[in-house]
């Protein structure tokens, strides 16, 4: 009796607690239903029937519409992906789906364009491969969206929480609490650093979308070129100065090139 | 004592019940095997005596208990004198059997052979009549000897106690007709173990198994004996005269050692070993035991009257003829059934044959085979719609009673046979496996999958739950919770080990309490009891506050305890005046008016204030 009272007593603002998150999520949601007087759907199936009437142009007029507007989806970044491939814009496209895939990572049409579309950039540089252990989590959190990854690392520190109280109040074998709490902690610890690493290339990673660019050692038109980059490389910014970047590139060779050569995602 | 004495006053009484229910459960059963018939036995210990020694006549009664001695009349040669009764009673498997035997002591009194009885006699209007028993009375010591020297002088002895007997039904047979052997062995008041099953010589004929062996009793010339017996069955297996036997019985037998005495008292006791006692006193002597052998003649079969459809059986047979469906369509089957009992060699009857086979598909009968039946189960396929029965069937035997060829016929059974529904024959093609060539190399298309029908979540641009300032200040929700568990948790932890945190923590509140009713009793004007309760709030009070025993507390406190610890001088002499004021009014309650109490109440009001917020 006395441990069930406990319990209940326990779980009431928990359970408070989640009800304010759900809240939460409706609201947003709610709210932009109502912002627009025009149904941003609407947009978006006029940029459908257009691409279905192979007009890519117009549908990315309608598309990118929906985006100045202020609204973002996996689906519209895939749909948009589609089109520029379409198109013929092989940068475009990557970036497109390179987008698309911080909504919808574990989205099997996306997995297999991207895949297909990264195949045809010319001369492209294989990744560095890490450590096996390193790869496994990675590979983990790149099925996770941003949202996901925070909203699983608030459960993962209610839990310790409440495995914290249970040890308390329930007098459970604190070797099981430590070890549930250890293991909490450390996955915590990596959704965490995943989370950081995520935000930290959200706006740090960028498309080449001309055909071909040389990375030079120095920002100058003059410089020494380091290599050459082509259209849907990917590249991680470093540095911005006027007119150039300092980029680095996926094996971690690092050069110098001009803004105007690549589309950050 | 007296809770004792019921539990013994409670088994007494079960004891009671308990007896009378066992006295009646024998009672109300006992009706029952007195209603049996009641059989009669007369037997004697042993047939040969000798002058002087004395012989048991015995008359047992089954199934009664309540046959008084029959009077022994005189018998000629011996002197007989009644023993008395003895009654025996068992209940196997809730069955009961009862007897009764009258034991006479019969002492000879001249060599010879007598006879003794028939002794007969009334009870309850019926006459029973013993058959009579006969009996030798030599010169000389023809006593029991002892078991040990049984292997020396008194073999003839044994023989008449154990023995064997072999018998065939007919010693007179017609080849393959079943003779049934039996084989006894006779025991008689001897422990006999591990028997085995006996085995004879059976030059010329086949036999069968032996059963489970039967055992009963049987008075032979008086003596009473166990009977063990042994069945099977044989069959010459060529003609000619032949001898059965003789039987051998391989057997223990089981007897009481003699204890040698020695010539000292005490030996008996102390010389004895222990074990022999137990284990020594007996002994097992190996026993092979013989019968007489039968002289046999197996008989050929006559020629005449043989029957050119006569396959071997030879018994006395019943034959039917049974058949099932008698409704059918063409093609579809009837199975006969040829039932062939009665008492024969079974295993010499062969499938009795139908006279004819035409318009009918035969298959081979399945047989089965029970004791003293035999059943043949032919399926019959009729071929056409023409057929309107099934064709007689013929069973040849050699009957060995009548000593003749017997021809048994049955049927014909009429039949309805039906056409067949005329069904199309379907072809069914069997399609050929399909093979599916392995294309070289399949050579895929490449190209990206179609666009997506639905916008999916759309949501504004960066609009990260990250950033979502809500979600952010819910995380300090559950911190915030951890926090006031944890302090509820240490607080309850200290205030149930910690005494005098507790009293400390718990002392302001009860001064409170203390302090109301103070307030209510000086608007009554009550002195004596505001004055009680305002001495015994503050003696609590600071038994709580200090830690100490309250019924220690006295003036001297605010000395003792308060000074040290920096208490402020008016503070104390007001507490002073408090304690002096509570003694004073309690010899002297009229002395004190109302002003006096409302002044002490503020002044304890002020104390306990002042120690409230004073760190102590």
């Amino acid at each position: 009796m006395r441990v069930k009272n406990i319990v209940v007593k326990i779980c009431r603002p928990f359970l408070f607690y989640i009800l304010c998150l759900g809240f939460i999520a409706i609201l947003s949601r709610l709210s932009f239903a109502e912002q627009k007087g025009a149904d941003p759907r609407y947009i978006f199936y006029k940029g459908n029937s257009l691409y279905e009437e192979a007009k890519y142009d117009e549908a990315i007029t309608q598309y990118r519409r929906l985006l100045d507007e202020g609204f973002e989806s996996g689906n519209l970044y895939y749909n948009l992906g589609n089109c520029y491939f379409k198109k013929g814009g092989l940068g475009k496209a990557i970036l497109n789906y390179e987008r698309a895939r911080r909504f919808i990572p574990r989205d099997k049409d996306l997995k297999s364009n991207y895949e297909y579309v990264k195949s045809l950039v010319k001369n492209n540089v294989p990744e560095v491969k890490r450590k096996l252990l390193i790869r496994l989590v990675v590979n983990f959190f790149d099925r996770l969206t941003i949202g996901e990854i925070a909203a699983l690392l608030s459960i993962i520190y209610v839990l310790v929480i409440l495995i914290i109280i249970a040890t308390i109040y329930l007098k459970i074998s604190k070797r099981y609490s430590v070890t549930a709490v250890s293991i909490l902690i450390i996955s915590f610890v990596l959704s965490f650093a995943s989370l950081k690493g995520k935000i930290a290339h959200l706006n740090k990673e960028a498309i080449i979308i001309k055909e071909s660019v040389d990375a030079k050692f120095e920002p100058l038109e003059s410089g020494t070129v380091h290599y050459t980059l082509y259209e849907g490389m990917k590249v991680y910014l470093l540095l911005s100065e006027d007119g150039w970047y300092k980029v680095r590139r996926s094996d971690g060779k690092i050069g110098w090139i001009e803004k105007s050569a690549l589309e950050i995602m | 004592m007296s809770t004792i004495k019921k539990q013994r006053n409670f088994a007494f009484l079960i004891l009671v019940f308990g007896f009378w229910f066992l006295v009646f459960g024998l009672l109300i059963r006992a009706p029952d095997c007195f209603a049996k018939d009641i059989s009669f036995e007369v037997t004697v210990d042993r047939n040969r005596v000798s002058v002087g020694e004395s012989l048991q006549l015995n008359f047992t009664f089954y199934n009664t208990q309540k046959v008084p001695a029959p009077k022994l009349p005189e018998i000629n040669g011996f002197q007989s004198r009644y023993l008395g009764p003895s009654t025996r009673m068992s209940i196997v498997n809730g069955k009961v059997s009862s007897s009764i035997t009258h034991i006479y002591t019969l002492i000879p009194l001249k060599t010879g052979t007598f006879q003794i009885g028939p002794v007969s006699f009334q009870y309850k209007g019926d006459t029973y009549t013993s058959r009579p028993i006969t009996v030798e009375v030599v010169q000389g010591t023809v006593s029991e000897k002892k078991p040990t020297e049984i292997a020396g002088g008194a073999q003839a002895e044994l023989k008449d106690r154990v023995f064997l007997k072999m018998r065939a039904k007919k010693t007179k047979a017609f080849l393959n007709e079943t003779i049934p052997v039996t084989i006894k062995l006779y025991i008689n008041r001897l422990a006999i173990r591990d028997i085995q099953y006996p085995q004879f010589s059976y030059q010329g004929f086949s036999v069968g198994k032996f059963g489970q062996p039967g055992r009963y009793r049987e008075v032979v010339g008086g003596v009473p004996y166990d009977v063990i017996e042994f069945k099977t069955g044989i069959f010459g297996t060529r003609p000619g005269k032949f001898t059965l036997g003789p039987a051998q019985l391989k057997c223990n037998l089981i007897v009481k050692k003699t204890r040698r005495r020695t010539s000292s008292p005490f030996g008996d006791f102390f010389d004895e070993d222990i074990f022999e006692n137990f284990f020594g006193r007996y002994e097992t002597y190996p026993l092979s035991l013989k019968s007489p052998a039968i002289r046999m003649t197996v008989l050929p079969l006559p020629e005449e009257g043989k029957s050119k459809d006569f396959s071997g059986a030879i018994g006395n047979f019943r034959f039917s003829l049974e058949a099932e469906p008698k409704e059918v369509k063409v093609g579809d089957p009837i199975t006969v059934k040829m039932i062939i009992e009665g008492e024969g060699n079974f295993d010499t009857v062969t499938c009795p044959k139908l006279s004819s086979h035409k318009g009918f598909k035969v298959y081979e009968p399945q047989v089965k085979q029970q004791k003293n039946k035999k059943v043949f189960e032919q399926i019959l396929m009729p071929e056409m719609d023409t057929i309107s029965e099934i064709p007689k069937v013929t069973f040849n035997f050699f009957a060995t009673q009548e000593k003749a060829y017997r021809t048994m016929t049955e049927g014909p059974i009429p039949i309805k046979v039906t056409k067949a529904k005329e069904e199309k024959l379907k072809i069914v093609e069997i399609p050929q496996a399909v093979v599916t060539k392995p294309l070289k190399k399949e050579i895929l298309g490449k190209d990206i999958v179609y666009i997506k029908e639905s916008p999916g979540r759309l949501k504004r641009r960066s609009a990260y739950l990250y950033k979502n300032k809500g979600f952010l200040l819910l995380q300090i929700v559950p911190i915030l919770i951890l926090f006031s568990v944890v302090t509820i948790h240490n607080r309850r932890e200290k205030i149930r080990t910690d005494v005098s945190y507790a009293r400390r923590l718990y002392a302001p509140k009860k001064a409170r309490k203390g302090i109301q009713q103070a307030r209510q009793l000086l608007k009554k004007e009550k002195t004596e009891e505001f004055y009680g309760s305002i001495f015994r709030t503050v003696r609590e009070y600071l038994g709580d506050k200090f830690h100490l025993p309250v019924g220690g507390i006295t003036i001297d406190i605010a000395d003792e305890v308060l000074e040290p610890k920096g208490i402020n001088e008016e503070i104390l002499s007001k507490l002073k005046d408090i304690f002096r004021d509570c003694d004073m009014a309690r010899y002297a309650p009229s002395e004190f008016g109302k002003g006096e109490m409302e002044k002490t109440f503020q002044k304890v009001r002020e104390v306990i204030n002042y120690l409230e917020k004073q760190k102590i």
